[in-house]
Formats: structure tokens, sequence, C-alpha cells
């Protein structure tokens, strides 16, 4: 809302002020002054007359002229099309300085000839261009005959000597909208007293009205029409100009002048409708149309069931507290009219506008609250001002469907509780100075102060409302700084530790931490899903900005090949990235962590020189470390290898991590296809329901004595059928072994002409061991023996020769 | 007997190398050796004169043994320290990398404020981000149809699930798991979503963390003593913060909280951080609203609270002058490598 400093002025006492000190005042206690804007700007400016015109004897398009100033004559040139001998003009003197050209006038010569001063246009003043005509843009502006030469308040002469607060009140704050409420929260800031802000209104020959007013809907339960005749279109007088122009408000004529001027003076929005345009003189409020209106604005707007309208024989004539009609619109023949000041319910305005996408000075001002004690008021004063500015001729009487509803209940307030809730040591009378500032009426009984907001205030309603207004009027420099005195006491829960023990791990490997928007394209939203709660429904936003945040993503993946692809065009192909974050379909939540490891292994020391490409193991190895670290054992899940005509992952190189029937997470490569699709190299990834990671139970750490004994070893190269997994070997040998094996693992592993197709060779270190005896020979070759019959006689290995 | 002690310790003394010492080691002291010799003449001496003699030669003996062995750990000593010489490396090179990750930005800058109010006793509590607008906006005093629902753009899912655009809702969820039952002492980071569209300072998706405490005795100078306390861990011993009065429906008294400028301290006009007021915006507080409180299953007649919340993307920005928000949100290595060190 921005508002006129000099119509404030004529209620409220703000001499003592500069706008930039007022300005803070109101702010800090609690209405943002957003900005301080100037109509006009500009020092050193005098009215001067233009005694001679010439032409620039060096130039096609400058004049030269003199020009009288009242004290002296000076020699300007002026390169305006316009200036010309006889015009009264707006003079910048030497050292004038122009801050909306950030320009500071001297003395100079141009193109040989001698110039004192710049005669100024509008546009050079810093006018908005909004309020001038082509002509005053295009050229200097040449004053009335009434203009005094040597008047050195030229800006006032012309009325734009205004200054405009754009406020940015809170939305609980409807009162600022309003000239005459804002006027006693200015008062209270500075300590003053508002006056005059009411003018006593009597018409000494009223006429019963000539309309009937109703409604037929629970959204409009106050409806008022003041029928005005014989009204004369022409221009505004300057003052009202000038106020409108102070609240950034363009002048159009006097009737809707009148209009505009009340609604910013009281709040109450007015709708002038062209009475002899309308089909009937009945109003009747609905909210039960469905159809197509064309509003002022010449648009067209879809009317839907429960939007309030204002109808005369079915028709529609208004979008009630947000559009008049073009059908009913005052124009420039308009003879009579009425005035509709009404209360439309906010919630239902608030939702027809931001549905049609129209919010308009009544729109807003309804959405906020509007004090509807003004109601008969408004219109008396419209009405008053039609006589003052338009000569109508016939006042009707005011005629109202319902009654104001007009709240302001008595609120106690105790000492008790503004310092118990603030902290602080006021006194009663430190209390009831704040209310007297802001001129709510109040009485103090014994020790409570009785306080009745006014009903502009409509976001005061308990004590704690007056307790606010005690402390921002009072400052907030009076809290002290205590601390609270509790018992609880702050630790991680059992999810958040391990969040932070995998985190703290990853980021330990070299891993970067990603954060990615959550929202993600449709044609992302289906890829690399695995688990069986991604296939629930999708959480779809019902009005998106753009598609490419339109789902919630049930996966990390594809936001982490995103960024991957991302990198690797910013000349990065070692690309370690991991991921933690919520995920939902329409049913669940869940939260996964991801890894991925992109292209290459680059982070080569500086001696070494091989790169090797990111597989299988080096992301295998990175979950069982996470698991380790957890204490999760081997026999707590199992790897299953993923479907042979899974679409994201690479086949041969990808398996679930499993328990019972529920796989929770999935390791492995990508699938060339998406490699392709995400334009990325090889890539490694993994992804686990880290919840369901985390409820998993592992027992307590447990000491084992150690054992002092020797272990023998034995190393073996097998030849088996390529299609045999490792663990498998790794089974029998130990199953085998009397429980003597303590430890048998892979240490390299060979395909190739050596061994023949469909072969691979493994080779095995296998640590015999017994906690009781040292084991010689003679005891672990029977077994060695017999754990070589077992792998041959179940996998048909050999040793290799 | 013509032994000549003196020569071979000179001998002994100008031995360059363990192996010149061996050699006369094997000289002086093995089976040919003169005083081996001379030791073999024992026998042939008269019975009272054996013993005289065999000392005699044993002190040389001694006397040379222990020559050579003083000897021996000396030339030791220099072989070692003149293949040491040998072996120097040139340590300007670089050390072997041990890789290290960078934390996401707006993680490191959660993981600081969860340190410091865990330190203060809060729990830290976390929420659905596909939230009710039972939670997200009507528990937290917004009723449908309320002005402040114009605040936040609002993405929806249905008429009544929604993606939360603040995490109160958290808050609204912790007081009714407390059961009416106070202290509570909670805060909630998380991510929060509304309908903006992103360009440098704004983003449909971002981060924000609030606080509550609830108690009897709970006051507005409580809430200025524990923002302090925040601001100072976060910024410097030397902050000050500020109250303005603002509004939020779910607290009252309301106040923006501005935290005195960490980069200048109030002291320089130009500065871009404050932009020369030496007061930068970085919190929202207020004294829980009683419908809050009642809605929450609390008596506001006995119980008050206040709440505080703050948004990290603008605390992160401002810290490490960062100018575009989306520099938080593109997982671009470069930006993560240059936050490796943990503040």
């Amino acid at each position: 809302m921005d508002i006129s400093l000099k119509w404030l002025s004529k209620y409220v006492d703000i001499s003592e002020y500069s706008p930039k000190e007022l300005a803070d005042k109101i702010t800090v206690c609690g209405v943002e002054v957003e900005d301080i804007k100037y109509l006009a700007q500009g020092s050193n400016l005098i009215i001067g007359e233009v005694l001679e015109c010439s032409s620039h004897p060096d130039s096609d398009h400058l004049h030269v002229t003199k020009v009288n100033i009242g004290s002296d004559i000076l020699q300007i040139v002026c390169g305006a099309p316009n200036v010309a001998k006889g015009q009264k003009v707006i003079v910048a003197l030497p050292n004038a300085y122009l801050p909306a050209k950030d320009i500071t006038i001297q003395k100079g010569v141009i193109r040989g000839i001698e110039s004192n001063g710049m005669i100024c246009s509008l546009v050079e003043l810093g006018v908005d261009k909004k309020y001038l005509t082509e002509e005053q843009c295009n050229g200097i502006e040449v004053l009335s005959n009434d203009a005094k030469v040597g008047d050195t308040n030229p800006l006032g002469y012309l009325g734009l000597d205004d200054v405009i607060f754009e406020l940015k009140p809170t939305p609980n704050r409807g009162d600022v909208l309003s000239v005459e409420s804002f006027s006693y929260e200015l008062a209270a800031c500075i300590n003053k007293k508002v006056k005059n802000v009411r003018e006593d209104i009597k018409f000494d020959n009223l006429v019963p009205s000539s309309f009937e007013v109703d409604s037929k809907t629970p959204s409009c339960h106050l409806f008022s029409i003041k029928g005005v005749r014989d009204v004369k279109i022409k221009e505004s007088p300057k003052w009202l100009k000038e106020y409108l122009n102070g609240c950034s408000i363009r002048s159009i004529n006097n009737i809707v002048d009148i209009g505009n001027y009340v609604m910013l003076l009281t709040g109450q929005p007015l709708h002038m409708y062209d009475a002899d345009k309308i089909s009937s003189h009945k109003f009747v409020v609905r909210d039960d149309f469905d159809c197509d209106y064309v509003a002022l604005d010449d648009t067209t707007y879809h009317i839907e069931k429960g939007d309030i309208v204002i109808t005369h024989n079915d028709n529609i004539s208004c979008i009630g507290g947000i559009m008049g009609g073009k059908n009913s619109e005052v124009s420039n023949d308009t003879k009579n009219v009425a005035i509709e000041a009404a209360i439309f319910d906010s919630i239902q305005v608030r939702k027809t506008s931001i549905r049609l996408d129209l919010i308009s000075d009544s729109s807003t001002r309804f959405v906020r609250g509007i004090d509807e004690s003004r109601n008969a008021y408004a219109l008396d004063l419209a009405a008053k001002l039609l006589v003052e500015l338009a000569d109508a001729k016939i006042v009707e009487e005011t005629v109202t469907f319902g009654n104001p509803i007009v709240n302001s209940k008595p609120i106690s307030l105790t000492l008790n509780r503004v310092n118990g809730l603030l902290g602080t040591n006021f006194t009663m009378k430190d209390v009831k100075d704040v209310f007297d500032r802001l001129a709510f009426e109040n009485k103090l009984e014994k020790d409570t102060l009785i306080v009745t907001p006014p009903s502009y205030r409509k976001d005061i309603f308990d004590t704690e409302d007056l307790v606010e207004e005690v402390i921002r009027l009072k400052g907030f420099d009076n809290l002290v700084s205590t601390y609270p005195i509790t018992s609880n006491v702050g630790s991680l829960t059992h999810l958040q530790k391990g969040r932070k023990l995998i985190r703290y791990f990853l980021l330990s490997q070299g891993i970067d931490e990603a954060y990615s928007y959550s929202l993600i394209h449709n044609d992302m939203k289906d890829d690399f899903l695995s688990m069986s709660f991604q296939k629930e429904d999708d959480v779809v936003l019902l009005h998106p900005l753009t598609e490419d945040h339109k789902y919630f993503r049930k996966g990390l993946l594809s936001s982490l090949l995103k960024a991957y692809n991302y990198n690797y065009y910013h000349e990065n192909n070692d690309v370690k990235l991991f991921e933690i974050s919520n995920v939902y379909t329409m049913n669940s939540e869940h939260e996964l962590l991801s890894i991925l490891l992109g292209g290459k292994k680059l982070n080569l020391e500086w001696n070494e020189k091989e790169n090797q490409d990111y597989n299988f193991y080096h992301i295998k190895g990175l979950v069982t470390s996470i698991l380790e670290k957890l204490g999760i054992n081997e026999n707590r899940y199992s790897l299953v290898r993923i479907e042979e005509d899974n679409k994201d992952f690479h086949i041969g190189a990808s398996c679930y991590i499993k328990t019972g029937n529920t796989i929770w997470g999935v390791i492995g490569m990508v699938h060339p296809n998406m490699l392709k699709k995400y334009d990325v190299l090889n890539c490694a990834v993994c992804e686990i329901d880290l919840r369901y990671l985390l409820d998993i139970k592992s027992s307590m750490n447990k000491f084992v004595p150690l054992s002092n004994l020797p272990s023998t070893s034995r190393d073996i190269a097998l030849v088996i059928d390529e299609n045999i997994d490792s663990d498998k070997i790794i089974r029998t040998i130990k199953k085998n072994s009397n429980g003597l094996v303590s430890k048998a693992y892979v240490f390299d592993e060979y395909k190739g002409e050596h061994v023949g197709s469909g072969k691979k060779s493994l080779a095995i270190h296998i640590v015999y061991h017994s906690d009781k005896e040292t084991l010689k020979d003679s005891m672990v070759n029977p077994i060695h023996e017999n754990i070589l019959l077992a792998l041959n006689k179940e996998f048909g290995a050999k040793l290799r020769s | 007997m013509d032994i000549n002690k003196e020569t071979m310790l000179t001998e002994i003394e100008n031995a360059k190398t363990l192996n010149e010492l061996n050699e006369l080691k094997i000289k002086f002291l093995g089976k040919k050796s003169e005083l081996a010799i001379a030791m073999s003449k024992t026998g042939t001496l008269p019975v009272e004169e054996r013993a005289a003699y065999g000392a005699k030669i044993n002190v040389i003996r001694k006397e040379i043994t222990s020559a050579i062995d003083a000897k021996q750990i000396k030339l030791e000593e220099e072989e070692v320290h003149s293949k040491l010489i040998k072996e120097k490396v040139d340590i300007s090179l670089p050390g072997y990398n041990y890789s290290q990750g960078s934390k996401a930005i707006l993680n490191a800058t959660i993981d600081e404020i969860t340190d410091i109010l865990i330190g203060m006793g809060y729990e830290c509590k976390e929420g659905p981000e596909v939230e009710q607008d039972l939670y997200n906006f009507e528990m937290m005093n917004v009723p449908k149809g309320h002005p402040a629902r114009d605040m936040q753009d609002t993405f929806y899912i249905t008429e009544n699930l929604l993606l939360r655009s603040q995490t109160s809702p958290v808050q609204a969820r912790s007081m009714l798991e407390a059961n009416g039952v106070a202290p509570i002492k909670m805060f909630c980071p998380g991510k929060v979503f509304r309908r903006d569209d992103d360009d440098a300072t704004h983003s449909h998706q971002f981060t924000q963390m609030e606080g509550l405490v609830i108690d009897k005795h709970i006051s507005m100078s409580d809430l200025k003593g524990t923002l302090e306390v925040i601001a100072r861990k976060m910024f410097g011993a030397k902050r000050e913060v500020r109250f303005r009065s603002s509004y939020f429906p779910f607290t009252e008294p309301s106040v923006e909280v501005d935290v005195s400028c960490f980069a200048c301290g109030g002291k320089n006009a130009s500065c871009s951080i404050c932009k020369g007021t030496g007061w930068i915006e970085i919190l929202g507080a207020g004294m829980v609203h009683p419908n809050v409180l009642k809605m929450g299953g609390f008596d506001p007649s006995v119980y008050q609270g206040f709440a505080f919340g703050m948004g990290i993307e603008r605390i992160a920005m401002l810290r490490y002058g960062i100018d575009d928000i989306r520099n938080l949100y593109s997982n671009d290595i470069r930006v993560a490598k240059q936050f490796l060190k943990e503040e």
C-alpha cells in the first residue's frame, strides 16, 4: 500500500520528523515501510519566464533562451522541442541536484554559448511517466500563467512535493490499508494525537431511495446502496488528484476518484454503478451463478458457484468485492450513480480472486477484513463529495440489507500477564500509556486494565495481542536476556546416530555429499526403482510450476545420475556422490541412502600410472563396510542376482540386498541404455532403504579371548565352472573343515586361455587354526584332502596344475 | 713375548669400513693371530710362570676386543647415517592423497546448528515432507481462507495433502506426541517447498530449522537470551540480537530477529552482507500463540512457550558469500571441493 505523507500530515503532526526518521519509527513498531518514494525531487529550483527564445547558431535542435527568474535574467541553452517565448517554466539553477537523473547542474558553455542552468521536464524531476502525457514526457513542463516568477517551490506549486511511504503490512493488519486507521498507528508511533479525521456530514434534503437491496448468500451480510442523481463528470480538483497521486493511484475523473478517495481514507471499498445502465433498481447479491462475465478490464472471467456476484434481473453487474462489470460502468455521459458499500466474506473473496488471478485494491481490503462500522459513513462521505465536486443535485437515503458486525469486546489485562509473557518489569502506568497512545478505550479497575480495541483493529482478540501492542510500542529493548531452565536432555536418536555414522564413513572415503531437488521430471521418475514400495502411486503436484519439478521422487539414483552428467560435462570424470533423503509415494515415506561412483578412479597418487574404471566391487565394498560398521552379520541378509529382464541395471553385475522376502537395497552397475539416457560413462551405484537398514538388530560388541597358538595355512588354485559364485566354494570349505578353518578367502580370480572357456580359476587362501592345540601337518593334511574331495564332488573343482 | 699392542690399536682406530674391521678382528684375535700363537706357547713355559703369562695375554686380548667392539658400533652408526643421507627425498613433492568427501553445504550448516542445540538440551525432531493441511496450517493457527496462506504459496497434492511449506508441522506433531506433558525443548531441521520460481534468491525447495520450548514460565526474555546464545555460537562471541515487531499466525507477540553483522560489526557503510545497516535479518520468532498451544494439547493458562525459525540457505549464503541459491542444489563437485573444511 502506497500512502501519501501529505495526506497523513492533515491528521497527524509529523513536522518534527524527516521522512526517513518517520519511516524508521513506523518500521520498528511493526509496520514495515519498504520504500520511501518522492513524487518529484530537485534542489535549487525556481519558476522563471522565458523572455526570449532563439535557435542556437551552431545546432539544429538547441535553443538559446533568456529566462527571467525575478532576481536575475539568465541565459540558458535548452534542447526541448517545445520551449517558446512567454512560457512559465521550472529552472534548475547552477548547483541544483536532480536525484532522478543523478545530475548536478553546472554553469557551462554549450557549443560556444554560455548556459546558466536548465529548464526542466517533469521526467527530469523524477515524476513517474505513468502520470504524464506523451508531450510532458518529451518536453519541458509548461506551467500555467498563475505561476509566480521567482517562486522557489515549483514542486509545491505543482502539488508534486509529496512523499510516498510504501507500506508492507503483515496480513493481520488490514487497518493499515486505510488512511484513517493508519493515522492512529502513526500517531501512536510518534506519540501524537489524531485530529480532524472524520467530517460532520449532514444532508439537508435527502430523498427516499429509489433502490432495493437483498442478499441471497451468507457470503454477504451487509449491503448498502446510496443513489446520487444528476452528477456531472469532470476533472477532479487539484487536492484530490494530489492525494490520489500520493497513494500511487492515477486520477480518472471526479466520480471514480471520489470512490477511490473514500476507499483509501476509510478502508471501505465502494463501487459506483451507472444507475441508468443497470436493468433494474433491485440489487440482489447471489452466489449461484455459473457463466462467463466481462469485467471492467475488458477480460472475460468464468464465474463459478460460490463466487459472490451482484445481480439485477438475473444479470451479473459486479463480481462482489473484486471488480465491477463493463455493462454498468460509469462513463463520461453518466448522470445518475448508485454507490455500493458492502461487506463480502473474506475467505470467499480470497478464493475467487486467486482462482481468477484478479487482485484489486478492493479484494485486497476484503481479504484482510474491513471495519464494518464505517459502512454508512463511507457512503455519506462519497455522496457529500459528489455534491461538492460533481454538482450532484439529489442525494437519496441509504438503503441497507443486514447490519454491520462490529465486535469490540473489552479485554481484561493484568500486569502479571504482561510481565509474565515478556519477562519484563513494566508498571501499570507503562501499560496504560501504550493504550492511551493507541487511542484504545481503556479503564483501570483495581489491578486490571480493561481495554476495548477499536473496531478497525481486527487483529486484536485476546490478552496476548495486547501484550504485543505493549512491547512493540515500548520497544523490544525492554526485554532482558534470560535463559530457560528446563530438565530436558539433548541427544540424537538411533536413526540420527546411524545416519551420522554412515555420512561420516562415506565422507572419509572421499565421497561427496549431494543435496538435490526432491521434485523431478516425468522422464526420470520411473528409473532405478527396485524396492516394492517404489511401485506405489506417485506423489504428483496438482499445480506444478514447471514440468521439471512435478513428481516427488521415489528414488535418489536418477538425481545422482543427473548430477554425474552435470559434472562430467564440467570436466570431471571421477564423480563420487552420495545422498540421504526422504522419498514419498502416496502410501509411504522412506529414507534412502544412495551412492554413485562414476567414471574412473582418477584420484591416483602422483607416482601411480593406471586409472581403473569403477566396478561392482568398488560399490559392494562400500556397502559391506557400512554393514560391518553397523555390526550387521552376513546371516542377516543375502545378496541375490537381479532378474535378467531388468532395464536399469547391468544384469550381470548387479544384485539386490534382501532379508526374508524384503528387498531393501540394490547394488550394481548401471545398464548401458541408462548410461546412454543420462549421457554418462561407466557407473557403479547402490540404493538402500536406510531406516530398514538401521532397524536391523545387531548384537553388542563382545570380547573374545585371544589365542596364542599358531595357525597354519594353505593356498590352492581351483578351476571351476565360471558361473559358480565364490561364496559357495568358501561355504563348502568351511563346512568340511571340522571347525578348523578359521578363515578362507579368494585372493585372485582368473579367466582366460590357460583354464579353458567357460571356466575360471580361483586362488584361495585357507587358514587352519585350533584354540586347543598347535596343529601339525599330520592333522591338517587329511582335512585339507577332505575339503578338496568335497569341492570336486560338489562343483567338479580341480586343482589347477 | 713380542706383541705390539699399540700398533694393533692404531690399526683398529684407522679401520674405515666394517669389512676392514672384520679382517682386523681375524688378524688380531683369530686362530692364527699373534695373540693366539702366543697363548699356545703357554704350555711350554714353566708352571709357575704360566699364570702370569696367560693373564698378561688376556688383558691385551680384552683391550683389543673392546676396541674392536667400540669401533664396530661407531662404524655401524656411520654406515646407517650415510645410508639415510643417500635416501633423502624431495619433501616438496605432495603426500599421498587420502581422499576426503565434502558435506553438502546445507547439511554442514544443519550439523553445526544441531551440535549447538543438542548441547543446549534440545531434541532433534523430524517429520514428513508430504504433510497434511491440518499440521502444516490449521494446527499452526492458519485456518482455511486465512490471508496468511497467501504468505506461502503452497504445493498441493490433494485438497488436504501438501508439500510442507514450513517445518512448523513438526512442532504440532511434537506437541501432540508430548500429550500435554511439558517441558518440550525441540528443534526440527528439514526440507520445505513453496511455489516460487527458481532464480538467484528464490527456490521452490529450501531448508528450514525451527525450535520450540514449552514450559510453565517461558518468557520472551528467555527467547532473547536463547537466540543470543545461538547467534554467538554461530556467528561469533560479539554478536547482539535485535527484535522487530512482526506477524506470524502461530506466535503472539511475533518478531523478526536481526543479528549484528558478523562481517563488519556495523562498521562498514558499504558492507555487502548487512548493506551498511549493521544488522542482518536471520530469524523469525515469537511466543507460541495460545490457539497453537491449545490445539497441541497444552493449557495456555498454565503453559507458555517460544518458537523460532530460520532459513538454512540464507545463513549459508550470507556466511560463505554465495550469491545464487542454485549453487546449493547443483551438486557441482567444484563447489564441494571448496567446502572440504568443516566450520
